[in-house]
């Protein structure tokens, strides 16, 4: 282990002292030879940025950093004085932090940014600087790399701005490239572009240290993988051999939670279902006898504009009880603006939407109020959705309380079991709850209502792989028992391919392609779904 | 991401400001028993002169030493304070109600009235505060209930814009949304999740305001166009003292260090009261 | 190597800010700093002569010997007996002609006693902002992120400095510096006499800016683009001077709009304590003497002072920041 260009052994980083330091990295080792991959994979506070950033001597404020073993080309970094880490940092160790807008300083212009790394460590004469800068700009895949220098980056595009800083990393030619989650929150298609970037950069030589929370993400790019949990590795092995035959507990749930195929449903209980959960005075329409796929939303031809933009145009469909279905789609294609819609919280400047055969849309508000429970939506952000002053117990009450339910504690408490919480969180205010038990008291919310449709937009992006991997499979068999329809918005295709009977692609605010899961994740026809499909990561290796 | 090791533990801001904020407490209740008993802490009358003990310096007798007319300082400015807090409170409460009203109907009462009543307060907000108290003067004459009048017409734009800021964005927040998905009807809303998710800031906000209107309060007796002469107020006494300052110090020190301690025991507690809720402020 | 601190980039030039955008950010700001502005001036209007009942009154104030002869002249002169719309007509259209009306105690144009004091008023505050900002940015750039030790005795000493009210801060330093120490003039005109003013008004100033760009500089100092610089091998300095100190400049700049008005007020106390000329004394003096015209007059140009610092702030802000520009 200590022959490689990076040698890491016994690395301990902890916060804070005495009683109540907490240690992030706790006895990590590893090493990263030339031109190699080393991909470090786990969740939030699994101590893996950490880790990264000790590399470069950044650990942040009140950090306390010791090593076995912490080696560049044979240099003790653990030696160096503050002066030395800095000529360490940029000429030999490239960071690359999650494509963020401010990951580059907004204030300034991109090309001044690219042009910091070659200034401070002078590798090129000043006069050539800004001839250097155009060159590592176009060397990224930037282009018309003049106009984009002189532009902030604000102007740019998450896949430019992500390029940018790449090239302001690799600026001074490092040996070793430290990517930081450097695809998270760009759009499938982009991310696959970045992976793609960082390749190149690697089969010319750099060596990549890749972090990610995203198993999918690594597969295609990592020679060896890493994962870490709560600042140990629990498992390290050449990258075949982990996402194939994982020899630890929880890489094989990681694994599992990389959502590829769709969750197993039983026909029997998808037919008996649609009684439970129903009002009982309610059984005219679309009961058990009236076929399983009775309509309970459908929207024809919704459109609707801001400012002259369009935002959506032209999309129809129609779900069924107990159906899902799922609409896909990167950033701007218009699938929020089709939630709020199909929720009536925007009017739609074209078409309509029915819920339950009757008219949703154009409806006055005072006559839409009585049904709104019908149709509940479910947040990206499920804390933001809850009054602050309110317990968990409180609001799923005033929920109650607005279904005209009775709100009594026993009430409270069938629904947080129903989403399979503990009762005894009623009293407990949603920020002291982790952020799968906020989604699922936001489901609770939302079923306390007895809805026919829920509206799901974005439910698991902002919940750890593996929390989110179980809230879906509350999903589905809240889908089953009670024969709620969804409308389950995502970016994330495996997601959707798992939980959808239907699928709507969405691009520029249109439907490119519609059908049924099977047939759009087999047999695309549209050309943008074949290639989302295709830069969709996968535990397969390319 | 940043992993969460990196945040400071929230409330450790707070650790370092505590004995202070002690004090304040404890000086404020100081002034609550001034206000409503003086005489529980000082003994004499604010106005009883003795011409053959006139401009004495703090001793026996007179800790605070005596003003121009022989007056005890400790006393008078013990008396004074009914005066000198009251009026900047009442001034505040005015503002407050005002700020509520207009902000409030700002936000929640349809773009017109917003634009009207905006454009409103942004005129009053371009006069500064001090010249806008010395033009009310002018308009309504001196006095205490006028120049309390006259603080709360500086100190209310103010409000109305932080009562409207807030209301917009809890209007835009997602439990409003969630409960209009709910069915809840606008005024439901409006008096169960936006009002009071709202109005904290706000009130904590007049806590601190009501310190600078405390201070504005006494600079206008100061300019002489507060309370009329014989009354004890802190800033009224600096005036008529004034001449007398480089003869005897402690006339020009002790009713403006009390003045001051007051209002910034009043920053000291609001600025406390805003770290507090940390989970609720912060969001 | 070495990583010295090396100047700004000359790689690209700034571009040049989208040229209709700002033009049209200029005139809509514009137009509301004239709405404003006439609010100001109706307001005025109306708390003078609708509040007040008789004008004539006012201007006369308790002067016995008043003959009703006198009074009709006044009410002449003033154009008090005309119906008060034709009075706020009148009035505004003077206004647009930079006609104050002439003040009923100086014998002279309202418009030139304001033009002879407005200078030290104006040296008063732009001395007071200098020290402010350059006292501000010091000790937020020293104290910023910084154990308590450090930033509690700061922190109580800006409490102080906001809370302290000036006319007392003016008194104190008169006693200590003037009377005792006699270290400055009581009162002048020289740049020595200019020092305990510009102090007293500057002290408060200092006391909301400094929390404010130390929080704007603790602030940037967590944000991703930090942890890039510093990955690239810049060192502290660099990281301050280059990348934190315009992030935390952007919300003293929105102060700064604000403090136009603390500024102004403050300049009429400081004025009065120290027996300074300037705008503050012509005003304590007019509302003192019930010269309603000089009052009228003066608050205006206050406003009209406030309305052009902010809306020079606002037109600041996309040179500031890029991200405003669009």
């Amino acid at each position: 282990m200590s022959d490689g260009l990076l040698n890491v052994r016994d690395l301990r980083v902890s916060f804070g002292t005495g009683p109540r330091a907490v240690t992030a990295a706790d006895g990590v080792s590893f090493s990263i030879a030339e031109g190699e991959c080393l991909a470090l994979v786990g969740e939030s506070g699994s101590g893996k940025s950490v880790t990264a950033r000790s590399l470069v001597g950044l650990a942040g404020a009140g950090a306390h950093v010791r090593a076995g073993e912490l080696t560049l080309r044979g240099r003790d970094l653990t030696r160096l004085s503050p002066r030395e880490w800095r000529d360490v940092r940029g000429r030999e160790i490239g960071l690359v932090l999650q494509a963020a807008l401010v990951a580059l300083d907004p204030l300034r212009p991109v090309g001044a940014e690219v042009a910091e790394p070659l200034r401070l460590h002078r590798t090129v004469p000043p006069a050539k600087v800004s001839a250097r800068v155009l060159e590592l700009l176009a060397d990224v895949g930037v282009p018309e790399p003049e106009r984009r220098a002189a532009q902030y980056p604000h102007q740019l595009s998450g896949g430019l701005r992500q390029r940018a800083l790449i090239a302001s990393a690799l600026a001074c030619d490092p040996v070793l490239l430290i990517a930081d989650e450097p695809t998270t929150a760009l759009d499938v298609t982009v991310q696959a572009q970045i992976l793609d970037l960082l390749a190149a950069r690697r089969a010319r030589g750099t060596a990549l240290l890749l972090i990610s929370h995203d198993l999918a993400v690594v597969a295609r790019l990592a020679d060896r993988i890493a994962v870490m949990r709560d600042g140990l590795i629990v498992e390290h092995g050449p990258a075949s051999r982990v996402l194939t035959a994982p020899a630890h507990p929880y890489t094989r749930l990681l694994l599992d939670a990389v959502p590829t195929s769709p969750a197993p449903r039983s026909a029997g209980v998808r037919k008996a279902l649609a009684s439970i959960g129903r009002d009982p005075g309610e059984s005219g329409d679309g009961g058990p006898d009236a076929g399983e796929k009775a309509v309970v939303v459908e929207a024809e031809g919704l459109g609707k504009a801001y400012q002259g933009r369009v935002a959506v145009e032209g999309v129809s469909f129609r779900v069924g009880a107990g159906e899902t279905l799922g609409v896909v789609g990167e950033s701007g294609s218009g699938k929020t603006t089709v939630a709020r819609m199909v929720l009536g919280l925007v009017e739609p400047d074209a078409g309509i939407v029915r819920l339950e055969g009757r008219e949703w849309s154009g409806v006055a508000e005072r006559r839409r109020r009585g049904r709104r429970g019908r149709i509940q939506p479910v947040y990206q952000d499920p804390l933001s959705s809850f009054d602050p002053r309110f317990t968990a117990g409180r609001i799923l009450a005033d929920a109650l309380d607005a279904a005209n339910r009775p709100a009594g504690q026993d009430e409270v408490a069938e629904l947080l079991k129903q989403v399979g919480l503990n009762p005894d969180l009623a009293g407990r205010h949603p920020r002291r709850l982790s952020g799968g038990q906020q989604q699922r008291v936001a489901i609770a919310r939302a079923l306390a209502a007895r809805p026919r449709v829920l509206v799901c937009d974005e439910p698991l992006s902002a919940l750890d792989v593996s929390v989110a991997a179980r809230v879906l499979d509350l999903f589905a068999e809240l889908r089953d028992r009670l024969g709620v329809a969804s409308l389950f918005i995502s970016h994330h295709l495996g997601v959707v391919h798992r939980i959808s009977d239907d699928v709507l692609v969405m691009k520029d605010g249109r439907v490119v392609e519609q059908g049924s899961a099977e047939q759009v994740f087999t047999d695309p026809r549209h050309s943008y779904t074949r290639r989302l499909l295709a830069a969709l990561p996968t535990l397969e290796r390319s | 991401m940043i992993d969460s090791t990196f945040r400071a533990a929230p409330g450790r801001a707070l650790a370092g400001a505590r004995p202070g904020v002690w004090l304040a407490f404890a000086f404020l209740a100081l002034i609550v028993v001034a206000s409503a008993a003086p005489g529980l802490l000082a003994h004499g009358s604010p106005d009883a002169a003795d011409p053959l003990r006139t401009l004495q310096p703090p001793g026996a007798g007179h800790p605070l030493g005596t003003d121009q007319n022989g007056r005890d300082l400790y006393v008078r400015i013990v008396y004074g304070t009914r005066d000198s807090v009251l009026t900047g409170l009442g001034a505040t409460v005015l503002a407050l109600g005002a700020g509520v009203l207009v902000g409030g109907l700002s936000a929640l009462g349809g773009r017109a009235a917003d634009a009207v009543l905006m454009r409103a307060v942004d005129a009053l907000l371009a006069i500064p505060g001090l010249v806008m108290a010395l033009l009310m003067i002018t308009a309504l004459g001196g006095g205490t209930v006028n120049s309390m009048i006259a603080i709360a017409v500086i100190a209310a734009p103010g409000y109305a814009r932080l009562v409207r800021a807030q209301l917009l964005v809890v209007r835009r927040s997602g439990y409003a949304e969630a409960a209009v998905a709910l069915g809840r009807p606008p005024v439901l809303i409006a008096v169960r999740h936006l009002l009071p998710n709202a109005l904290p800031p706000v009130l904590l906000l007049a806590t601190l305001g009501s310190g600078a209107a405390i201070g504005a309060t006494a600079a206008l007796s100061y300019l002489g166009l507060g309370p009329a002469p014989p009354a004890p107020q802190w800033g009224a006494m600096l005036q008529q003292g004034q001449e007398y300052f480089s003869l005897a110090w402690w006339t020009a020190v002790a009713p403006g260090a009390v003045l001051t301690l007051t209002v910034l025991s009043l920053t000291v507690v609001g600025q406390y009261l805003q770290k507090l809720p940390a989970g609720r402020l912060e969001r | 190597m070495s990583a010295a601190p090396v100047a700004e980039p000359a790689v690209v030039a700034v571009p040049a800010p989208a040229r209709t955008g700002y033009r049209r950010r200029i005139l809509t700001r514009l137009g509301h700093a004239l709405i404003v502005l006439w609010g100001a001036v109706t307001f005025t209007f109306a708390a003078l002569h609708l509040i007040r009942g008789s004008v004539v009154d006012a201007i006369i104030g308790n002067n016995l010997q008043v003959t009703p002869e006198i009074r009709a002249e006044v009410e002449r002169r003033y154009g008090l007996g005309e119906p008060l719309w034709r009075q706020y007509l009148h009035q505004t259209g003077s206004l647009l002609r930079g006609d104050l009306g002439e003040s009923y105690q100086l014998s002279m144009p309202v418009s030139q006693a304001i033009r002879e004091q407005v200078g030290p008023t104006l040296t008063l505050m732009a001395t007071a902002i200098t020290l402010a900002g350059a006292v501000s940015l010091v000790l937020a750039l020293a104290t910023a992120g910084r154990s308590r030790w450090v930033r509690g005795p700061f922190a109580a000493l800006e409490a102080t400095a906001v809370s302290v009210p000036q006319f007392w801060l003016g008194i104190l330093l008169l006693t200590v510096f003037s009377f005792g120490l006699r270290w400055f003039p009581v009162i002048g005109t020289g740049p020595g006499a200019l020092v305990l003013p510009a102090v007293t008004l500057a002290l408060p100033v200092a006391g909301v800016l400094t929390p404010v760009m130390r929080e704007g500089v603790e602030r940037a100092l967590e944000e991703p683009f930090v942890v890039t610089a510093r990955a690239r091998g810049a060192s502290e300095w660099i990281v301050l001077s280059r990348h934190v100190l315009r992030h935390a400049l952007i919300p003293a700049v929105t102060l700064l709009g604000l403090l136009a008005g603390a500024l102004t007020g403050g300049a009429v106390i400081v004025e009065q304590v120290f027996s300074r000329p300037g705008l503050g004394r012509l005003l304590v003096t007019a509302v003192t003497g019930k010269d309603i015209p000089v009052v009228l007059g003066t608050v205006l140009v206050t406003a009209l002072f406030y309305v052009t610092v902010n809306l020079v702030v606002d037109l600041l802000y996309p040179l500031i920041d890029p991200r405003l520009r669009d």
